[in-house]
């Protein structure tokens, strides 16, 4: 580095100090503070199926738990912030101390280093961009409501999952932030170092996870950021001189144009993607992608469009962008068997509502298995490989805020075909609707009605019947949250998911490459009624008994009814 | 370190003309979908953080040294002196319960406890939840006030034969410390409060049962309505496996100024088999009331109860428990009579009344799982303290209280008699070493056990069981108890001496009166005297002499070497004192002298020697 | 105005980047022309060897090609013991790194020095490829044998078993032994208890204060062959793991580390556990509970396995059957 004279060090002490100091410690002047959460479960549970007498399975279950997590926030000074954070859990039926663990839930130092520099250390929560490192939720294609939204937000506590679309990691990152006089407005760089596995025997390397971004803000009007991410073994760390490596650059761009009735934007990002094997190729793969926006809000309707091309290499890997939430190899930890024959029961909607066992709380350096009746046309979230197109959003508030909708339509292909020179075509088509009918009819108790409609189209032509492909899956949703009595809330929902046709899925090896192709029929039909109370004490303390009765018919084998009766009890703090 | 930094930055300040450094403490640009405007770090903004939460609980050293002479043969091959550090399961050294108020109305509590056993292991240290992790709400509103408990244990009382537990007459040797008694202001308070109200302070489970699950009461309802609803699970159908077995309960009261009225419910329903299709179920339905009027008091429950299992469908049976209070104007003297009668179709573990009448109900629990309650209830004709209910048996009781001057003396009599002759067993227990005794056997509940396998121990307690040689008969019992309390001054100090004396016997045909004689298949009597002086404001000397007889004639079970029934005598002589060394610090020492045995059963002998050093802080 | 034409001058750059993507290959995967298409044997079914002493290291491999890709399974069948050892793949063609055996078993029990016959099937096709290899040698496993029952029972264990009917704890020598010819077979009704009958498998048995293993429990496998009762499916081994933490020589509860495993016998034959040492949880009534010493898995100081067989005690007679305890490690005992 070139060395700062005297001189030069006293100009820029001098510039530095004309300027004021815009770093908050983020911690408190406390010296220890308590944050967490409480919650109690308790879960009744019935299987049965029509017209056949299962002698083997249990026809109810009852389950439950008390938990705390409890929170030790230190400030030993003004710029350094501990968080230790306990689980105690008991069992529901555990008397006098059966069934108790003790846990530590997370763990983390952070603060600012020379009042410029914000670090953290331990357990962190960590994104960068939708193609370098996010969690995207492609399960997930309409939002929740009511009654599954309750089950579905302790899933993502559970698994670490934020509103953020962040990774809960081990390890270090810092960030901090410099502001310019003329130029450039801003710029912000971000560091991350992780692990994603430790050398835990001779033959398994070291395997971390880095990266950063530099994100250059001109003006209003525009910005621009650099991101790169790399996941790789370290040599040394075992027996082992074949390292992994998986290398993710990209180019995010953003500008926006400002009128007294619009504000037309153009955002994206493009990049590329190395996976490969330092010593053998193993399917060492490189490819890139685009992905580009033009965004017009009319200020006046509230009304807003949003066009985008994608096009998104079949060799695009970026695993901290393309791991998924939902595990689909996992088995069902609530009946995982059933019928006399003890059949494995596979994955429903209903378990992914509310089985956190299923979730998946880290990044995969393997290619995920996928369940194409939840998402066929992005299985992966944004960052899908091998996927071409356009998509576009249409979304309308009403100014007084009585009506919410959005629109959305998906026009994808596949860039190189599967098993053959055809390509699927995928079309999605996602609406959206939140009504306030107590605000359009001027009722006093607030009454909201939400719901959601998604149908992904998969299709594939060909002269040769067996490379046929023709998918249609839909989702709906509808929920009503009537707030009857002051914090009181009558909560009420249907869930649909059912899909037709057939699909032939890809077989990977554990390096990504296909071997081999499944073809699948598919008939899946799953509807549940749900219906409950809730009561709220605060906006983050609530009590609620909750019902859900659904049926469950896949592929016409072993149809069965799985209904829940819960009690939860949640408090945040 | 951090002025190397401070160049790098500086470096970068030069290079771009910089105006401010530092980073960025909240999203910039409005837009939430632009892709580059949140990146690192989450979360962004400071979460809200509580900044208190309570600690308080006790920290309690027991420690016993036992010294016997004389040994049940189980016990030969043991060392004759013993030192145990600890008390039963469920009594920790240090317990921690920690609470917290997330917003006004909403509690979490949980509590942590550590207990060392002192074995010279540095690493020999137990820790875990007793109650566990419990949430608790509560909400006002112009109908009424609701509270809301969910979680772990939470103790909790319907009516007292639906859900909770005897709380009996107050007579009782106050001499043995439980491990829930408090630490009183004064060294002197623990015995004064006996004299006066005949009761000590005892903490929160006192009258109340254990429960997991979820509660929901209500109070100050419009029309003086009031509720409760529960369901979960008891510790009798506990137990982290996840077949279903609950219970629900509830109650809706209605209260007339200081009388009410209310209907109660208790329904306990588990499984026998992994399917969940095998239930053993009970339910009680009772109306519960409490009604004053001209200076009588008439209170009591009554309902209906039955029992279901897969070999068993009982039909409905009754459940009495009456209690009038006559005027004490017209009577001078409080006088209480007590009409109880408990069908033996009526079964409920979670009441105040024992089961004796269902045996295929106690296996059914009776299964050590642990975490559920493995203490066993009777199965026989047990011998009772007067207050103490069974079913399958009705009753009579009198209760009454005269005071002269500074002697207050507390009598109770009581004649019941089994409605069906379901058993050819009678149970009692040896009240005067009963504590010692039970600690001969230390963690579990062995049942079956002693010289000649008649022993069964319960939480802090063993009782007896004896097989009679009649057929089965609907036995009759009798009891006499009285407790004397007179406080005076001895070398100007005060004096509190207690007399507890109870007189029982059990036999084949119904009498008013206690049967004495051999014609009874039991005769028991016990006395213990207890005497308290204060020595100085922060110490009281203890004294207990016990003595306990217990007969049994030729139609129970003999001893095959003498031919002859029971016939027990049981000595205790016990020393101590009571001192405060610190504000909420008391140290308490016992030791007693002890023997047993049988004139008849030759191998039912000990003798020994026990100290107890207990060093309670409350905090 | 400038900075936005300039970033949409990037973006139309982006797209025409996208448009001139190389193509090669054409398709991911096998073709599916391919694979629908007709099936026959291209390159014949080659075993390496007719003999094989696996004692010596020696092992066998397959080749063999197809027309198309094809889900294959090579299954060696022992004549003797009845082991049988499956090899499977998806693939065209099979190659020594798909198909190479070591003498290991699939299904137990363990293959004897024996005649075994060899059969390479394809799912979906009539075609079957058959021949012949004779183990000269049996595998050697690598691992610490806690007890194979070959010498009988060792006088340093401790044992109880309750006095029900029909009870059954010896140790038997015939064809039935998944792994040499002892095992041990456990039987009884025992309708007032769960426990049927225990055995403490003591270190200090084998001349150790504790059992010899790696430290680190997520090296460490524990391994066991249990066999299930047809008709039966009541029983439960339970295998206590007890550490001595402190070295004071005794195991005490209150303070030292237990872990458990829970093995519900609900199968049909011999099967073989294997569990990494790190996985196990200390079980209170089959719940996880939070173990009593330092809370670390620590092999190397196990000093007592207790295997407890256990049943609900209304479900009337069980049976079960227990064979080669070992741990292994690196990975679960490939047998």
């Amino acid at each position: 580095m070139k060395k700062i004279t005297p001189m030069k060090q006293i100009l820029l002490i001098t510039l530095l100090l004309s300027v004021k100091w815009n770093v908050n410690a983020q911690v408190s002047t406390k010296k220890v503070e308590f944050v967490g959460a409480a919650r109690s479960e308790m879960s009744g549970f019935s299987l049965s199926q029509d017209n056949v007498i299962d002698t083997v399975t249990p026809g109810k279950r009852s389950d439950g738990y008390a938990l705390i997590d409890l929170g030790f926030k230190i400030n030993p000074n003004s710029s350094t912030e501990i968080l230790g954070m306990i689980r105690i859990k008991n069992a529901f039926g555990g008397f006098w101390g059966a069934g108790v663990t003790f846990d530590v839930r997370q763990l983390y130092v952070r603060g600012v280093i020379a009042n410029a520099v914000r670090y953290q250390l331990g357990n962190i929560d960590y994104k960068l961009t939708p193609y370098t490192f996010y969690n995207h939720n492609p399960d997930q294609l309409i939002e929740l409501n009511g009654i599954q939204k309750i089950k579905q937000d302790i899933i993502n506590y559970e698994s670490f999952y934020t509103n953020n679309n962040t990774w809960r990691q081990q390890g270090a990152a810092m960030d901090f932030g410099l502001t310019f006089k003329k130029y450039v407005q801003e710029v912000k760089v971000n560091g991350f170092i992780t692990r994603l596995n430790s050398a835990i025997t001779t033959s398994l390397l070291e395997r971390l996870y880095g990266g950063g971004n530099v994100i250059i803000t001109q003006s209003k009007y525009a910005t621009i950021g650099l991101n790169y991410v790399s996941a790789f073994d370290v040599l040394g760390t075992a027996l082992d001189s074949n390292a992994y490596r998986n290398n993710v650059s990209t180019l995010t761009f953003e500008s926006t144009l400002y009128d007294k009735n619009w504000k037309i934007g153009i955002k994206g990002e493009t990049g590329t993607s190395k996976i490969f094997k330092t010593q053998i190729d193993d399917n060492n793969l490189s490819d890139y992608f685009v992905d580009a926006t033009l965004k017009i809000d009319h200020k006046k309707s509230n009304v807003s469009l949003a066009l985008s091309y994608l096009n998104v290499g079949d060799d695009f890997r970026s695993i901290g962008a393309q791991s998924k939430r939902v595990d689909f190899n996992k088995l069902n930890t609530l009946y995982q068997n059933y019928t006399n024959d003890q059949i494995v029961r596979p994955i429903s909607s209903f378990d992914v509502y509310q089985n956190s066992n299923l979730y998946n709380a880290g990044i995969s350096d393997r290619i995920m298995a996928y369940n194409p009746v939840f998402n066929n046309a992005t299985p992966y979230g944004r960052a899908t490989f091998n996927r071409n197109g356009l998509t576009s959003q249409l979304s309308y508030l009403d100014p007084k805020k009585r009506l919410e909708v959005r629109l959305e339509g998906q026009f994808l292909t596949e860039i190189r075909g599967q098993g053959t020179t055809k390509l699927k075509d995928f079309t999605v088509l996602t609406a959206q609707v939140k009504w306030d009918v107590s605000k359009t009819f001027k009722f006093k108790m607030p009454l909201v009605v939400t719901s959601g409609f998604n149908q992904q189209q998969t299709e594939r032509k060909s002269d040769l019947a067996f490379e046929q492909i023709n998918l249609t899956s839909t989702q709906f949703n509808t929920g009503i949250d009537f707030e009857f009595i002051p914090q009181f809330h009558l909560l009420a929902g249907i869930n649909s998911m059912q899909a037709t046709g057939n699909e032939i899925l890809p077989e990977r090896k554990p390096n990504g490459e296909i071997y081999n192709f499944t073809p699948v029929s598919i008939a899946v039909n799953e509807l549940i009624y749900s219906g409950g109370i809730r009561f709220n004490f605060s906006d983050k303390i609530f009590l609620a008994g909750l019902y859900d009765y659904s049926t469950i018919n896949s592929n016409g084998l072993n149809p069965y009814h799985l209904n829940q009766l819960l009690i939860v009890y949640s408090m945040k703090f | 370190m951090s002025n190397h930094i401070k160049n790098i930055i500086l470096l970068f300040a030069a290079l771009f003309g910089m105006q401010q450094v530092g980073f960025a403490q909240e999203i910039r640009l409005k837009d939430s979908t632009s892709l580059n405007n949140q990146s690192g770090l989450f979360p962004k903004i400071l979460a809200e953080t509580m900044d208190k939460i309570t600690v308080s609980g006790y920290y309690r050293f027991i420690g016993n040294y036992t010294d016997m002479k004389i040994q049940y043969p189980e016990f030969s091959a043991a060392p004759s002196k013993k030192v145990f550090i600890g008390d039963d399961s469920q009594i920790p050294q240090l317990m921690l319960q920690i609470s917290g108020r997330p917003s006004a109305r909403t509690t979490f509590a949980t509590d942590l406890y550590l207990w060392t056993p002192l074995t010279g292991s540095e690493t020999d240290y137990v820790k875990g939840l007793n109650l566990g992790v419990n949430l608790i709400g509560s909400h006002s509103t112009k109908y009424g006030s609701f509270n809301v408990r969910t979680g772990g244990i939470n103790w909790y009382s319907l009516s007292p034969l639906t859900f909770g537990t005897n709380t009996g007459y107050n007579r009782f040797s106050i001499f043995e410390r439980n491990p829930w008694d408090p630490n009183t202001a004064s060294v002197n308070q623990r015995y004064e409060k006996f004299f006066n109200d005949g009761a000590l302070s005892q903490d929160v489970r006192w009258g109340q049962q254990a429960f997991q699950g979820i509660i929901v009461d209500g109070d100050k309802l419009p029309a003086g309505f009031s509720f409760a609803f529960m369901y979960g699970k008891t510790q009798f159908n506990g137990g982290s496996m996840n077949i279903p077995n609950a219970s629900t309960g509830g109650k809706l009261k209605k209260s007339f100024g200081n009388n009410f009225v209310s209907l109660n419910s208790f329904t306990s329903q588990t499984y026998t088999d992994s399917l969940a299709v095998r239930t053993i179920k009970f339910e009680v339905h009772t109306v519960e009331f409490d009604l004053e009027k001209f200076g009588f008091n008439f209170k009591g429950e009554v309902g209906l109860g039955r029992y279901k299992s897969p070999i068993n469908q009982s039909k409905w049976g009754e459940a009495i428990n009456l209690k009038l209070k006559l005027p004490q104007k017209w009577t001078k003297i409080p006088i209480e009579f007590h009409y109880f009668q408990i069908s033996p179709l009526v079964i409920n573990n979670n009441g105040v009344f024992w089961n004796t009448s269902v045996v295929e109900y106690n296996d059914a629990f009776n299964n050590n799982e642990n975490g559920t309650q493995t203490t066993l209830i009777p199965f026989a004709s047990s011998m009772l303290q007067i207050g103490q209910m069974t079913n399958n048996r009705r009753g009579l009781e009198l209760n009454t209280e005269v005071n002269f001057k500074k002697l207050k003396i507390s009598i109770g009599y009581n004649t019941s008699q089994e409605i069906d002759a379901l058993t050819r067993k009678i149970a009692f227990s040896h009240p005067v070493n009963n504590l010692a005794l039970s600690r001969f056997w230390r963690w579990g509940f062995p049942a079956n056990v002693g010289p000649y396998g008649q022993l069964n121990k319960i939480y802090r307690g063993v009782y007896e069981t004896v097989e009679i040689s009649d057929s089965a008969v609907a036995k009759s019992f009798n009891a006499f108890e009285i407790n004397a309390k007179y406080k005076t001054k001895l070398f100007n100090r005060e004096l509190f001496i207690y007399y507890l004396g109870s007189f029982s016997s059990v036999q084949k045909s119904f009498s008013i009166t206690p049967v004495y004689s051999t014609s009874a298949y039991f005769q028991t009597y016990y006395h213990q005297l207890e005497f308290y002086l204060s020595i100085t404001k922060n110490f009281t000397w203890t004294n207990y002499f016990g003595y306990d007889r217990i007969i049994g004639n030729d139609r129970t079970r003999l001893d095959v070497i003498s031919g002859k029934a029971k016939n027990q005598t049981g000595w205790s002589y016990s020393t101590g004192f009571d001192w405060y060394i610190a504000k909420n610090t008391g140290l308490y020492v016992r030791n007693r002298w002890m023997t047993n045995s049988d004139a008849n059963f030759h191998l039912d002998k000990y003798e020994g020697m026990e100290t107890t050093v207990e060093l309670k802080i409350y905090f | 105005m400038k900075t936005f034409k300039l970033i949409v001058a990037l973006t139309l750059l982006g797209f025409s980047i996208s448009s001139c993507r190389k193509d090669a290959p054409k398709i991911d995967g096998p073709s599916l022309e391919e694979l629908n298409g007709g099936f026959s044997i291209v390159d014949p079914f080659y075993v390496s060897r007719d003999s094989v002493d696996f004692s010596a290291g020696e092992t066998v491999y397959f080749t063999c090609g197809m027309s198309k890709t094809s889900n294959w399974k090579i299954t060696i069948t022992g004549q003797t013991s009845g082991a049988v050892k499956e090899i499977t793949g998806t693939s065209k063609t099979i190659t020594m790194n798909d198909a190479l055996w070591n003498g290991s078993t699939s299904q137990l029990p363990m293959f004897r020095n024996e005649l075994c016959d060899i059969q390479l099937t394809f799912e979906g096709e009539s075609d079957t490829l058959v021949d012949q290899v004779k183990i000269k040698g049996i595998k050697a496993n690598a691992g610490y044998v806690i007890a194979d029952f070959e010498n009988g029972f060792n006088s340093g264990w401790g044992s109880f078993i309750q006095s029900g009917a029909n009870m059954d704890f010896q140790i038997k020598t015939d064809n039935f032994a998944p792994q040499g010819d002892d095992y041990l077979n456990m039987a009884g009704t025992v309708n007032w208890d769960w426990l049927i009958g225990l055995i403490n498998f003591k270190a200090s048995a084998d001349g150790f204060v504790t059992y010899p293993l790696n430290a680190n429990g997520n090296n460490v496998y524990f391994n066991a062959m249990i066999y299930g009762e047809p008709g039966l499916i009541n029983s439960i081994v339970l295998f206590q793991f007890q550490e001595d933490e402190n070295g004071d020589g005794t195991f005490t509860a209150t303070s030292d580390d237990q872990y458990d495993v829970e093995i519900k016998v609900d199968w049909v034959g011999w099967k073989l556990i294997s569990i990494k040492y790190s996985d196990l949880a200390t079980l209170v009534n089959g719940a996880p509970s939070t173990p009593n010493g330092n809370q670390q898995h620590n092999p190397n100081k196990i000093k007592q396995i207790n295997m407890l067989h256990l049943a609900n005690p209304s479900s009337g007679p069980a049976k079960t059957k227990l064979d080669y305890i070992i741990f292994t490690e690196n990975g679960p005992l490939n047998p």
